[in-house]
């Protein structure tokens, strides 16, 4: 039988809590083009302030229904907007990354260590909506 | 999606998209967070798995958790006292895991608009989840009946098995410790004898007990009333002390005081065992004439039927009626696997006789009462209450 320890991450110190991390769900995958995504822009997150009275009208015309209020956020994809809330996990998610450790004999033995938990997503569930583009260019100043 | 610029925004850049998407933009919190992959963007070797608060603060006070899987059953994640069976759980979206993005309740509604980085450390299609399980403690039986302990004058036969600790039967068995070492006292006869668990068997069980029973007769001791220093020390010499102290008196005999009494009807239940466990059926009347002549007549135990409840039941329909051997240790664990299979036995049972059969197979927040409603329906026949399955129906 396979026996791998699940232990909290070995760097904390003793008493130190487990980090905390949050999670983006978007629907459905993203898609790209590149092969190699380590260092790529995806889009800008603007969250919502605290607010009780929203604000009929500004600058920029009617505001969206859906997003009033704490715990709205946009996320900006190229031209797509993407409507989300935050919201909290029913139960954490511990984030588990294999690793190897010494073990009693010496030799490395497989390990999970917990490098985080994760109590709050923000989930973006409606379907992405198209900007139009020629207000969505940016400027070339 | 990624526009594979990795230059920051300006706030100004960022107003002809806002605008367009039509937001409120006096309406946002002013630190718009720029989401980028991590330079070391890497999936691999990571995983998410749904776990419980109680289960954070045991791993950040330095406990070790244990994920167990073998080739013919699933994988089962144990803590100190439970053990839970891990499931893939696949979702259609994407989960982005960010070390550091901020959630609306970190950030400063007050300070000057800025964009921020943030990074995505890993992508996730789904979760481990964990659902509460029955330990596999079976598999500890199995292990243990290669080495059954039948007495000191046996332990140096050649042809026994491996002996197994506490620490080897973990490492094989998916239950947690805490569960593993209460179905070794409640649910199967073991004891430690020099640092290894063993097996006892009903037939050294029985043995044991013919010895006290003989010994407190010779000493003109009262079963009711057997003095506690003197009963333990006297059997030393032909028992390991441990298997009177840790399993024979525990289980045959409550504490008085400074004495002992022995308890009838457990000791009258061995008794039974050994006899119908010598064959898988035994004709009622032939038992019930056997009970008469050995169970000792000193404990005076009349027979009864509730006696033999979880280690054998009576036929339904055949004459003459005989018991049928059927010990609820080697009953699956898992609960509709046990329903399907007590109802294979018998078609329909009394609450009571059935219920002894459910023992070791309530996990979480299941009761009796929960799995009775869910796998058995109540039928009346001549006046008689009976469960019956519910999917017969």
């Amino acid at each position: 039988m396979v026996n791998i320890p699940l232990i909290r991450k070995l760097a904390l110190l003793p008493g130190e809590k487990i980090p905390e991390w949050v999670i983006l769900e978007l629907q459905g995958d993203l898609q790209t083009e590149c092969e190699i995504l380590a260092g790529q822009e995806i889009g800008t997150l603007h969250l919502a302030a605290g607010t009780s009275s929203p604000q009929k009208s500004s600058a920029y015309g009617g505001m969206d229904s859906s997003f009033r209020g704490e715990g709205k956020a946009i996320f900006l994809i190229g031209n797509y907007a993407l409507t989300g809330e935050i919201v909290s996990l029913k139960k954490p998610l511990a984030l588990l990354r294999k690793a190897k450790q010494a073990g009693p004999t010496g030799d490395f033995i497989s390990i999970l260590e917990v490098d985080a938990v994760v109590r709050k997503k923000i989930l973006f569930r409606e379907r992405p909506r198209h900007i139009i583009p020629s207000c969505a260019l940016p400027k070339t100043t | 999606m990624a526009s594979g610029s990795t230059s920051m925004h300006s706030v100004e850049e960022l107003e002809p998209l806002l605008a367009a998407s039509k937001i409120n933009l006096p309406n946002l919190l002013p630190e718009v967070q720029c989401i980028l992959f991590a330079d070391d963007y890497a999936s691999e070797d990571t995983m998410l798995m749904e776990v419980t608060e109680e289960m954070i603060s045991q791993l950040e006070n330095g406990a070790t958790l244990s994920v167990r899987g073998t080739t013919e059953d699933s994988a089962v994640l144990c803590t100190e006292s439970a053990t839970f069976e891990v499931k893939l759980r696949e979702v259609s979206n994407a989960l982005l895991v960010s070390p550091d993005v901020k959630t609306a309740a970190c950030l400063d509604s007050a300070a000057p608009r800025t964009v921020t980085e943030k990074h995505i450390q890993y992508t996730h299609g789904g979760f481990l989840e964990l659902r509460p399980l029955v330990p596999r403690c079976a598999r500890a039986k199995h292990l243990l009946e290669e080495a059954p302990f039948t007495g000191l004058e046996f332990e140096f036969e050649t042809e026994i098995g491996k002996k197994f600790t506490l620490e080897e039967l973990l490492e094989t068995v998916q239950s947690s410790r805490q569960e593993l070492r209460q179905y070794l006292a409640t649910t199967i006869n073991t004891c430690e004898i020099d640092g290894k668990i063993r097996l006892l068997p009903h037939s050294y069980v029985h043995k044991l007990t013919e010895r006290v029973l003989g010994w407190a007769a010779a000493n003109s001791l009262p079963w009711e009333s057997i003095p506690d220093y003197e009963a333990s020390s006297a059997l030393l010499e032909l028992e390991p002390e441990s298997v009177m102290r840790d399993f024979f008196w525990p289980k045959f005999s409550e504490k008085i005081g400074d004495t002992l009494r022995l308890l009838p009807d457990a000791i009258a239940r061995t008794y039974a065992a050994v006899y119908l466990s010598a064959g898988d059926k035994t004709r009622c009347d032939q038992f019930q004439d056997w009970w008469r002549k050995t169970v000792p007549s000193v404990l005076s135990v009349d027979f009864r039927e509730e006696l033999l409840y979880g280690l054998a039941y009576k036929t339904e329909k055949e004459t003459p009626a005989a018991y049928i051997y059927l010990a609820v240790e080697d009953l699956p664990t898992e609960p509709d696997k046990r329903f399907r299979r007590l109802f294979q036995e018998r078609k329909k049972w009394p609450r009571d006789e059935l219920v002894a059969y459910l023992s070791g197979t309530l996990t979480g927040s299941d009761t009796v009462e929960k799995l009775l409603t869910k796998f058995t329906k109540t039928i009346t026949m001549d006046g008689n209450a009976f469960l019956i399955s519910l999917s017969l129906i």
